[in-house]
Formats: C-alpha cells, sequence, structure tokens
C-alpha cells in the first residue's frame, strides 16, 4: 500500500488534500525505523501502546486494516474503503467539486 | 532378557527425560499447520484419528493443566479440522473435558472459544461456565457472527433481533466485561454501532483528538477545508 500512498501524496501535494494515517503499531520505535525506509511523509495519529486494540480504532469500529474513509472539506464521509486506482478517483472527484465551488463562490 | 532390560532402560530414560507427550503436541500441531488447507488431510480418518488419540493420550498423561490444556486445546483444533463422523464426535468429548475442568477459568475458556469458533461449542460454554467475562466471550462470538454476515448480506428479521439483543446485553450487563485484547466489551459495541449507524456515506466523521508519531497533539478538525484521505493502517 505504501507505494501507492506515496505517489497520491506526491502528485497532490499542492492541492487542498491530505493524507491522515490512524497508525495502529505497538512499537512506536520500531515504526520509527519503517517511516525512514519507506519514505512515510504523511501525518498519523498514534492508536497507542495496545496497537490494534487502542482507543481510536475501538471507537470507530474498526476490525480489518487497512480501513479507508474519506472526507470531504467540510468533514463528511463521502467514500469508505476504496482502494488503489478508485481510490485516486474518489479524491479527485472530490478536489473538482472543491474547485467549483470555490469558483462559484467568488 | 537382555532386551527386555534394555526396553526397561530406555522407557525409563524417556520418562526421566520428563516425558509428558509435551513432543507428540509439538510434533502433531507442526503437522496440523502444514496440512492446514489440505482437503485430502481433513477426510482423512487414520490421520485424525491417530493425532486425536496421541493428544488424548497426552492430556491423560500430562503433568500440569498447562501440558493438559495444551493437549486438549490441540485436540479440539483437530477434532474441528477433522470432516470424519469420528471428529464429530471427538468435538463433544474434547469439549466436555475441557469444559469439565476449566469452565470457570477465563483464560482457557478464551483458549477454547478461539480454536472452537462455532455456535455448539458457545452454548456448551454458556451453559457451563459461571464466569460473567466468559458468558460476554460466548455472546460476543455469537454478535460477531451476524455482523459478519451483514457484510455480505442484509440479516433476517430473527437475526437482526437476536443481534440486537446480544449488542444491548453487550453494552449493558456486560459492558465492563474484557474481551482477549483487553478491551471493555461496552466499548467494542459502542464503536461497532457507531460505525454500522454513523460512520456512512454523507454523516459527518467524528472528532479524532489525538497525538502524531512524534507526540504532538492534533485533530482531525485541523484539516477542515482540504480533502482527507483517513487510513487506519499498521505496519505488519
Amino acid at each position: 500500500m505504501y507505494p501507492h500512498e506515496r505517489s497520491l501524496v506526491a502528485r497532490l501535494k499542492d492541492e487542498p488534500f491530505a493524507l491522515i494515517g490512524i497508525n495502529s503499531d505497538e512499537d512506536l520505535g520500531k515504526l520509527k525505523g519503517t517511516l525512514k525506509e519507506e519514505n512515510i511523509s504523511w501525518r498519523s495519529f498514534w492508536n497507542g501502546p495496545k496497537g490494534t486494540s487502542g482507543p481510536i480504532s475501538t471507537s470507530w469500529g474498526v476490525s480489518s486494516w487497512p480501513t479507508i474513509y474519506v472526507l470531504d472539506e467540510t468533514g463528511t464521509i463521502r467514500f469508505i474503503n476504496v482502494r488503489e486506482q478508485k481510490l485516486d478517483e474518489a479524491v479527485d472527484t472530490l478536489l473538482a467539486e472543491l474547485k467549483a465551488k470555490r469558483s462559484d463562490g467568488k | 532378557m537382555l532386551s527386555k532390560l534394555f526396553l526397561g532402560w530406555v522407557s525409563a530414560a524417556a520418562l526421566g527425560l520428563g516425558f509428558d507427550g509435551a513432543a507428540d503436541v509439538a510434533r502433531i500441531r507442526e503437522e496440523l499447520r502444514k496440512k492446514q488447507q489440505d482437503a485430502a488431510a481433513r477426510a482423512d480418518a487414520a490421520l485424525t484419528g491417530d493425532w486425536l488419540d496421541t493428544l488424548w493420550k497426552a492430556a491423560g498423561e500430562a503433568k500440569d493443566d498447562d501440558a493438559r490444556c495444551a493437549a486438549l486445546l490441540l485436540a479440539m483444533q483437530v477434532a474441528e479440522f477433522g470432516s470424519t463422523d469420528a471428529c464429530k464426535e471427538w468435538r463433544g468429548k474434547v469439549r466436555d473435558e475441557l469444559l469439565a475442568r476449566y469452565a470457570d477459568d477465563a483464560k482457557r475458556m478464551g483458549d477454547l472459544l478461539r480454536v472452537s469458533f462455532t455456535p455448539q461449542t458457545r452454548e456448551a460454554v454458556l451453559a457451563r461456565t459461571t464466569l460473567k467475562s466468559v458468558k460476554a466471550m460466548c455472546l460476543w462470538g455469537e454478535a460477531s457472527g451476524y455482523l459478519a454476515t451483514m457484510r455480505r448480506e442484509k440479516l433476517g428479521a430473527d437475526a437482526q433481533k437476536r443481534l440486537d439483543e446480544l449488542m444491548a446485553l453487550l453494552r449493558g450487563e456486560y459492558k465492563d466485561e474484557l474481551d482477549s485484547k483487553g478491551r471493555r466489551f461496552g466499548d467494542v459495541v459502542e464503536g461497532k454501532l457507531r460505525q454500522m449507524n454513523d460512520l456512512v456515506v454523507g454523516k459527518l466523521a467524528p472528532e479524532i483528538d489525538g497525538k502524531d508519531l512524534d507526540d504532538a497533539p492534533f485533530k482531525l478538525s485541523d484539516y477542515r477545508g482540504k480533502i482527507v484521505v483517513l487510513d487506519f493502517w499498521g505496519n505488519w
């Protein structure tokens, strides 16, 4: 998944877009090595030392990984568990919507 | 005469080494792991029969509860793996033995429910245990079955009613009991209900107020005005 996330983040670096992770690794020290090796630049919440049983994933009812939500600029959920090309399409759709709204507002 | 003495010496040496079936348990565990996807092995009465006889014997000769449980739990796994009639009978026999000894041992009942994820086992455990935490595990096991079905198809009216009942129990009477990962069932069930009812297309995503991997606090709502991909991930 990392290469796809990396290319998405790189492609949209000048757009009103953010990839936010909720990371469920138990061992932060080990994870930091991976961040470097895999060149993971996006920001993540940490789900805490209980890993996949941590508070954020529990309160969101997440029981399979990865789980993906795509939110629009108002914070509304617009797509759930879209992957690969579908994920790109979802994000592009929302970015186009946002641009259309902003140019209408001018 | 000499060979008899020799055999006697060998078995005594084996006993002296602390032989208690542990080596058999380890061997069968490895063999089962290799045959997990092997349909022919499932139907192989000689193979599963041999494994089960050996494990039953190992459980009988075990030096302590840990060794006995390891043998019985693996026997349960083999009995669930096998598709023969004999395996079906073994499931009841091994389950009864575990329940007779450990019905009020939360950890071991959790292990049993993990290796034998069936309505029969859940009902048998529920009937025998007096521990609230173990009952909660059984109720959650049943609820999880319905939740898994729901991902594929709509539940029938009876199933939906039963699921609602189970969720109400788990977020009510059983809310403070802990699951196998140490989470309160109340929290687990609230999360699941929230996921089903509120974390759907068209609804506002709830706030996340936490810390990043460098321990700096931030919020999901800091990103209002941007398109956000929220990615629950882990490096495994």
